[in-house]
């Protein structure tokens, strides 16, 4: 006999937990502390060096190139907050948040641009990002001298060194370097 | 003249609340907070500015449609003044009424040119015909009794037991399963095989179905309800009072059996409602029988 | 012999005897067939197919070499009727021939053209031919009612199509066309991406069992480059996955008892899963598509406060849903719809190797996480539930039965878990290895096989439970009654993404849309 009345226990159950949904845009989302949600990069702290653009798994990084600017492009669309990318980046430049209510009319807005200018060789070749240039000097004992040139005029000017230490003098080829 | 008024008011807007009040105790039973109770007003009144998608057979619907409101509504009118009088004419022509907007109701689903919702207008039909006769017959069984000696008089004990009983139990399983909520709602009850009305009507006249549906509950309700305020026969606007207040308890009490059970299955139902009725039937037929020669 | 793995290379002229040998003499379970495009490596096709011995914890890797032009090997399907649509997958989409079986198309749509194959080596990834789309007739037939279900309607979850053959109201034969949303993803794979870049995307086969698609993809690179995962990587990857079925098994609960029409126990049981899933995002970032994984191990850490967090939610839940399941169980019209509905006998569940839940409702003792151990299921013991009836009712009581095991295995590992490092740094992956591993997923046995390449895998199979269950609702739907017919379908719990989850896909300008 019991257990035909089993049925009626549900309401014994709703009436402990009472009533769980929320009105959800007038009150906040259910989130935690630990959501992953949109990413945001600093403009100042990215050097430009592609790290998360490798390591992304849709491609919502990219980097676009052209003669005088590196553009690093974060395109929302794609992302799939996994945070890949902080995880990757060498300058902790990309910071993540637990926004994600993205929703917008104009999908332009769905672009984040980050440029870089870059540093070119006296020869007038090579290009990395300027800030690369210096994150590079600052972390590796390497004189400025050095990293300021594309690899060609580096080998160019080691071969100048060793030639004027060894024999003295500089070859006619290489002066003109 | 007023009591027309207040009968016909109550009639037509009570319907559309009680279902939002219904919609709102489910939720509030299965822990979340649901529409609020004004929101079947806001659907009916939607769907009526909604584009239709017309039928070639629309006419013939609307026609039932509208008997079906009509009949519904001077029945509902008929047993409340029946409440207050106790005149027997009255309740013969309300429940002649009754059956009429029931059975136009019922048919409809045959008027629609679409052979998977003649799947499902079938399954409804088969269920109507168990049910309704058998709400039918007992309400007029029970009534007829009460009317035996001249006039209307209450219930003796020995009637009590042997007509009343059985026959509230009839109408009570009976009603619920008119009013097409679960374990009965069998009809619409797997769109991704066969459905039953919904799928071919649309706005006006979608709102038209749904508003029906609503006054049968409504009217089978109000029914029970003056059922049970025989056993006090009071008089006047208390009856009517009361038997307003019966029905709303109904409708609660129907809701909260819904919610706790499953739909059951399309050939499993009408048998065992069947088996149930007559099996139950026996008792009041035999009683009255033995009444009336005793 | 390597590890727990046997290769076996066969010639064409053994192949069907020892696979009838390992199949019945050693009872052996049929997983999958995989073909490979070998030409660049040694000019032949090949068609691997993968037996685990479930009782000696062993993996049995059976391969056979074509020629490059025009590829035939015989096919097993008379032995073992499992093999049917792995064979004609390998056939859709490589071009072997099968000799001893008619050919149909089983994954590409029936407009692509002839003759061309999109896994082999040659076709590249993003090739869309031109084709129009052809739109088919639905089959009439004069004495049997038709019933169609899908592949679009709006009661239900994902695209599949079936035909329902009726006579009245009792169901007489089903026809199956599925692979709606076959998407390219082990082409893309092959193509595309890197080996750390591959989880992602395989956790996004599926919505509902991503999780340990990544795992199991994870495992087998392991296997095949034999690194040497971190201990408690491998707790927490047994962890989660433990959350994630859970999770499934309370989902599938819900949507059961919204079939049958008891709405009220769909949303309670929901209620109870939203706390799942809090616990979820709590411990690893994300409600679903967890992103944890990698090869090597795990991105992020269990500290004491989350542990203690979980060990809470986990009591709550285990209460709450042993009170939930009593009442539900009880309600007349759940008994009536689920207990003798959809019964598959067992002689055919061993023949068609179903998995999961469905095959241990059918009496058959099969569960990957206890006979090929895997993550850090040894040092937990629990119980595989196993019915014998074969009907809905069973497979509904071996999912109750299941959750509570896992909250109790996971309440175990918590308790275990090691402390040290959740990544293995610098390692490599060297070329040329063969990895297999079985996950038992919320649905079943689920089997990745990775052959690895230079910085990408060279071919990478994944075959999702539901692949061999679906073969068994034929079975499962004769003669019962149409409105048992939902009911029963989702029974198997379906999950159509992880079945069809390879097509070309067709990009939209130039987004990708990865899985």
């Amino acid at each position: 006999m019991k257990r035909v009345f089993k049925p009626v226990e549900l309401i014994v159950i709703a009436g402990k937990t009472g009533r769980v949904t929320i009105k959800y845009p007038f009150e906040g989302p259910l989130i935690s502390q630990e959501f992953r949600g949109l990413i945001v990069i600093s403009p100042e702290k990215c050097i430009g060096c592609g790290a998360c653009v490798n390591a992304c798994p849709p491609n919502a990084l990219e980097m676009l190139e052209s003669p005088d600017k590196k553009i690093l492009r974060y395109y929302i669309g794609r992302c799939i907050f996994c945070w890949r990318c902080i995880d990757v980046c060498p300058v902790g430049a990309i910071k993540g948040t637990t926004e994600f209510e993205l929703a917008t009319n104009d999908f332009l807005d769905l672009y984040t641009y980050i440029t870089h200018s870059r540093a070119h060789c006296t020869c007038g070749t090579g290009g990395e990002p300027v800030r690369m240039r210096r994150y590079v000097i600052e972390k590796a004992p390497i004189v400025e001298n050095y990293a300021s040139k594309c690899p060609d005029c580096r080998k160019k000017s080691l071969i100048n060194a060793v030639s004027l230490r060894k024999v003295g003098f500089v070859g006619e080829e290489a002066r003109t370097s | 003249m007023l009591c027309t008024a207040i009968t016909l008011l109550a009639g037509t807007s009570l319907p559309v609340f009680l279902d939002g009040l219904e919609r709102k105790l489910k939720a509030a039973l299965q822990s979340r907070i649901g529409p609020p109770i004004t929101q079947t007003l806001y659907d009916l009144l939607k769907l009526m500015i909604k584009e239709s998608k017309q039928v070639h057979t629309v006419p013939y619907i609307i026609l039932y449609f509208t008997s079906f409101i009509s009949c519904a509504l001077t029945s509902m009118f008929l047993i409340t003044l029946y409440t207050i009088t106790w005149d027997f004419m009255l309740f013969a022509l309300a429940l002649s009424l009754l059956m009429v907007s029931l059975t136009a109701l019922t048919l409809i689903p045959l008027l629609i040119p679409n052979p998977f919702s003649y799947i499902g207008g079938m399954r409804e039909v088969v269920l109507s015909l168990v049910n309704e006769s058998a709400f039918v017959a007992s309400v007029a069984i029970y009534i007829v009794s009460l009317h035996f000696k001249a006039g209307f008089s209450t219930p003796s004990t020995p009637h009590l037991l042997v007509v009343t009983i059985p026959a509230l139990a009839i109408m009570f399983t009976s009603g619920y399963a008119l009013t097409g909520r679960p374990p009965f709602d069998i009809a619409e009850a797997e769109p991704e095989l066969a459905s039953g009305v919904l799928v071919e009507f649309s706005g006006a006249l979608l709102a038209l179905y749904l508003y029906s549906n609503l006054l049968k509950r409504f009217l089978v309700k109000l029914f029970v309800a003056t059922m049970l305020v025989t056993l006090i026969a009071g008089n006047g606007v208390l009856s009517v009072v009361l038997t307003c207040l019966i029905t709303i308890t109904l409708w609660i009490l129907f809701t909260v059996i819904s919610v706790t059970l499953g739909r059951s299955r399309v050939d499993l139902a009408p048998r065992t409602l069947a088996k149930y009725y007559i099996g139950l039937f026996i008792i009041p037929i035999a009683g009255l029988v033995v009444l009336a020669y005793g | 012999m390597e590890d727990n793995t046997v290769y076996i290379n066969a010639p064409r002229e053994h192949l069907v005897d020892l696979a009838s040998k390992l199949f019945n003499d050693f009872t052996c379970s049929f997983r999958t067939c995989i073909g490979i495009d070998e030409r660049p490596l040694n000019g032949h096709f090949s068609v691997t197919h993968v037996f685990t011995d479930d009782r000696n914890s062993l993996y049995v890797l059976l391969k056979t070499y074509a020629e490059a032009e025009a590829p035939r090997i015989p096919s097993i399907t008379n032995v073992v009727p499992a093999a049917d649509w792995c064979e004609m997958e390998a056939h859709d989409l490589l071009g072997i021939e099968f000799v001893g079986r008619d050919h149909y198309r089983l994954v590409l749509p029936p407009e692509w053209p002839e003759g061309v194959y999109p896994l082999r080596k040659d076709v590249p990834y993003d090739y869309r031919p031109r084709v129009r789309g052809v739109s088919e007739r639905l089959s009439m037939s004069t004495e049997l009612g038709v019933i169609p279900i899908g592949p679009y309607h709006p009661a239900l979850h994902e695209p599949e199509y079936f035909e329902l053959y009726v006579e009245g109201e009792r169901v007489v034969d089903l026809k199956y066309r599925g692979f709606h949303v076959h998407r390219g993803i082990e082409k893309l794979a092959e193509s595309r991406m890197n080996y750390q870049q591959i989880n992602f995307l395989a956790e996004r086969i599926c919505g509902i069992c991503g999780f340990e698609h990544s795992t199991c993809y994870a495992l087998a690179v392991e296997k095949a480059a034999k690194l040497e995962v971190p201990e408690r990587a491998q707790y927490i990857r047994s962890i989660v996955l433990e959350v994630e079925r859970i999770h499934s098994h309370l989902l599938w609960l819900g949507v059961a008892f919204h079939f049958v029409g008891y709405d009220a126990g769909f949303m309670h049981t929901w209620r109870i899963r939203e706390k799942i899933m809090y616990l979820a995002e709590l411990l690893t970032g994300s409600r679903k598509t967890y992103g944890i994984n990698l090869v090597g191990g795990v991105r992020k850490d269990i500290n004491e406060e989350k542990k203690q967090k979980t060990l809470e939610v986990l009591r709550e839940v285990s209460s709450e849903f042993k009170q939930l399941v009593e009442v539900a169980i009880n309600v007349p019209q759940v008994r009536r719809r689920l207990v003798g509905t959809g019964t598959l006998p067992k002689e055919y569940a061993v023949k068609l190797s179903v998995e999961g839940p469905v095959a241990r409702a059918s009496g058959i003792d099969k569960d990957a996480r206890r006979d090929l151990p895997y993550a850090a299921y040894k040092y937990a013991s629990f119980k595989v539930p196993v019915y014998g009836e074969g009907d809905n009712m069973a497979r509904a009581l071996v999912r109750v039965e299941e959750i509570l095991e896992s909250i109790s295995i996971i309440e175990q590992l918590l308790d275990k878990i090691p402390k040290g490092p959740i990544m293995l740094e610098d390692f490599e992956i060297p070329e040329g290895r063969i990895g297999v591993q079985v996950v038992e997923a919320p649905r079943g046995g689920d089997v990745h096989f990775v052959m690895t390449g230079r910085g990408r895998p060279y071919r990478w199979r994944v075959r999702a439970p539901t692949y061999s269950n679906i073969p068994a609702l034929k079975i499962m739907l004769k003669d019962q009654p149409l409105a048992d017919a939902p009911l029963t379908i989702a029974s198997i719990d379906p999950c159509f993404s992880c079945t069809d989850r390879v097509i070309v896909v067709r990009s939209d300008g130039r987004i990708e849309r990865l899985g």
